[in-house]
């Protein structure tokens, strides 16, 4: 479904990709997990459109993305979850998730986007006691299921989660994480970016090991958290960065 | 003395309004594209003139040509979007560069007006009539009602828009964070674009509306840009219903300084209530819809 061929993303003068290669197939639920700064935030960035790339391919079901703006790779069904949830503080729950849909406003029936919102606040009842709320007066829990729920309400083919987990209590993140499972389950193709390899490696069914904007392994989630490459990423961080 | 004072207080009002309504214009804009937008006032001045040259001593029906000059307006709004702005976005330009580009536009206007149009000041005749209404004990131009009317209309709509419409709310969106609007769908382009036109399209109307009751020549645009923002400004830059109270509040105090203090110290009362508001609560006495734009990486 996604063929990512040699990216390259840059910064001004620093590369944060230097040529990384990945698939994810329909229905695969994948891993990119890696130090900071090993440039998976970058990878989901270049991938959802709000970084240009500045070498290398980026395929959905064979469409060159290059060319495709921003805002339209929603209705080639990408969707994001964006680090640090940026969920829009100023309005609404429901807002929030109405704006999810947007770019079905003039394709899909009132009444599908309705059976939608239905089916997030089903998955998230603690969003349904808040739809009125503004977003931003949300705990860090809530505005994780909301940016989850809002990346759902686009109807998405392939959700990228960037870090779902980060800052939140253990449980609330287990309970996201489990829910992601189970739209897994039900077809939902996911690419998501951790930095917490265990939890990215139970989650997930295959896995890519990032380190200073290259791959340095993947293969079988299971696999991989026997490998003591990862071990050693996590326990030596970055290493000497090659030049 | 104070009899005068519910005829100052619609007076007031009336001229409150129009600031009122622009800065509305200001606070859209400020919220699309967290810039200052100078040509404000060019907006009100176009309304006024534009409707004139159409109206032409009665050779269009008044309305018509109101209408028209309101189109129009709106659509040199957009091609200043287009041409101006637009560039400098995709640039991703310094704040300071629009101001400059801005600026230009600004004396750009009046010049040409005045160039193609007339150097002199003129009006046309009010919507219904001249004779006062009594309301109240206070008298009361027609045409004053129609700025209350007007303003009041537009105000509701543009409740209406930011609130019911899902456009509007991808507008309140794109302000709050330009990357995450994206994501959604939304065309964050178009949406500045939007803005602009809405700005043009509401200082026209007020030019419409409030020309009737003074006079419009090329260069009565800066004042109006200048009261507009510091309505603004009082108001919350960047909160609709604030910037109408702003215009409101601004135009009144205006009315009773010039009348208890003296005609010169209007303007020095409002840019003083300016000066004095950015120094002791420069964010406005209603909450702006964006505090601070999210950074972008």
């Amino acid at each position: 479904m996604l063929a990512v061929d040699a990216l390259v993303v840059s910064y001004g003068a620093i590369q944060a990709l230097r040529g990384v290669s990945l698939t994810v197939g329909r229905g695969e639920y994948v891993g990119v997990i890696g130090p900071n700064g090993a440039g998976k935030t970058t990878l989901l960035l270049a991938l959802s459109g709000a970084l240009s790339i500045a070498g290398g391919r980026v395929a959905l079901d064979g469409e060159d993305l290059a060319r495709v703006p921003q805002h339209q790779r929603v209705g080639r069904g990408i969707a994001i979850v964006p680090e640090g949830r940026e969920v829009f503080g100023p309005l609404s729950v429901l807002e929030n998730l109405e704006l999810g849909a947007y770019h079905r406003r003039r394709t899909a029936p009132r009444a599908e986007v309705r059976a939608d919102l239905e089916m997030v606040l089903e998955l998230f009842p603690v969003l349904r006691q808040r739809v009125r709320q503004l977003a931003a007066t949300l705990s860090g829990g809530e505005q994780q299921m909301l940016a989850v729920g809002r990346a759902l309400m686009s109807r998405p083919r392939l959700l990228l989660l960037d870090e779902p987990s980060l800052g939140l209590a253990p449980v609330v993140a287990r309970e996201i994480l489990g829910t992601l499972q189970r739209l897994h389950a039900q077809g939902l193709t996911c690419l998501l970016v951790e930095q917490d390899a265990t939890l990215a490696l139970e989650a997930t069914t295959r896995s890519y090991v990032f380190r200073t904007g290259l791959v340095v392994a993947e293969g079988s989630s299971a696999e991989l958290r026997r490998n003591p490459l990862v071990e050693e990423i996590y326990l030596g961080g970055n290493g000497p960065v090659p030049c | 003395m104070l009899s005068l004072l519910p005829l100052l207080l619609v007076n007031g009002i009336v001229f409150g309004a129009i600031y009122g309504l622009n800065a509305v214009g200001f606070s859209i804009m400020y919220n699309a594209t967290s810039i200052i937008n100078f040509t404000q006032g060019e907006f009100v001045m176009l309304g006024g003139m534009l409707t004139l040259v159409i109206y032409g001593d009665g050779r269009v029906p008044l309305p018509v040509a109101a209408l028209a000059a309101i189109a129009a307006t709106t659509l040199i709004g957009l091609t200043i979007e287009r041409v101006a702005i637009r560039p400098l976005w995709r640039r991703r330009a310094k704040d300071w560069t629009y101001i400059f580009m801005l600026f230009a536009v600004a004396t750009v206007i009046p010049n040409a007006v005045m160039l193609l149009i007339s150097r002199d000041a003129q009006t046309f005749p009010a919507f219904s009539g001249d004779r006062p209404l009594a309301l109240g004990g206070v008298s009361i131009a027609p045409q004053a009602l129609w700025v209350l009317g007007v303003t009041a209309v537009a105000a509701a709509a543009l409740h209406g828009f930011f609130n019911h419409t899902l456009t509007g709310k991808a507008m309140k969106a794109s302000a709050i964070n330009r990357r995450a609007a994206g994501w959604m769908g939304i065309p964050v382009e178009r949406m500045v674009a939007l803005s602009f036109a809405l700005a043009a399209l509401l200082g026209a109307l007020g030019g419409v509306v409030f020309t009737p009751l003074i006079t419009t020549q090329f260069n009565t645009g800066l004042a109006f840009t200048l009261k507009g923002f510091a309505a603004a400004v009082i108001g919350g830059l960047g909160n609709i219903g604030g910037a109408i109270v702003g215009g409101l509040v601004l135009g009144i105090l205006e009315a009773l300084s010039t009348a208890f203090v003296s005609s010169m110290y209007g303007d020095a009362v409002t840019y003083g209530i300016l000066l004095v508001i950015l120094l002791v609560r420069p964010s406005g006495f209603f909450r702006p819809l964006v505090e601070l734009q999210q950074e972008e990486i």
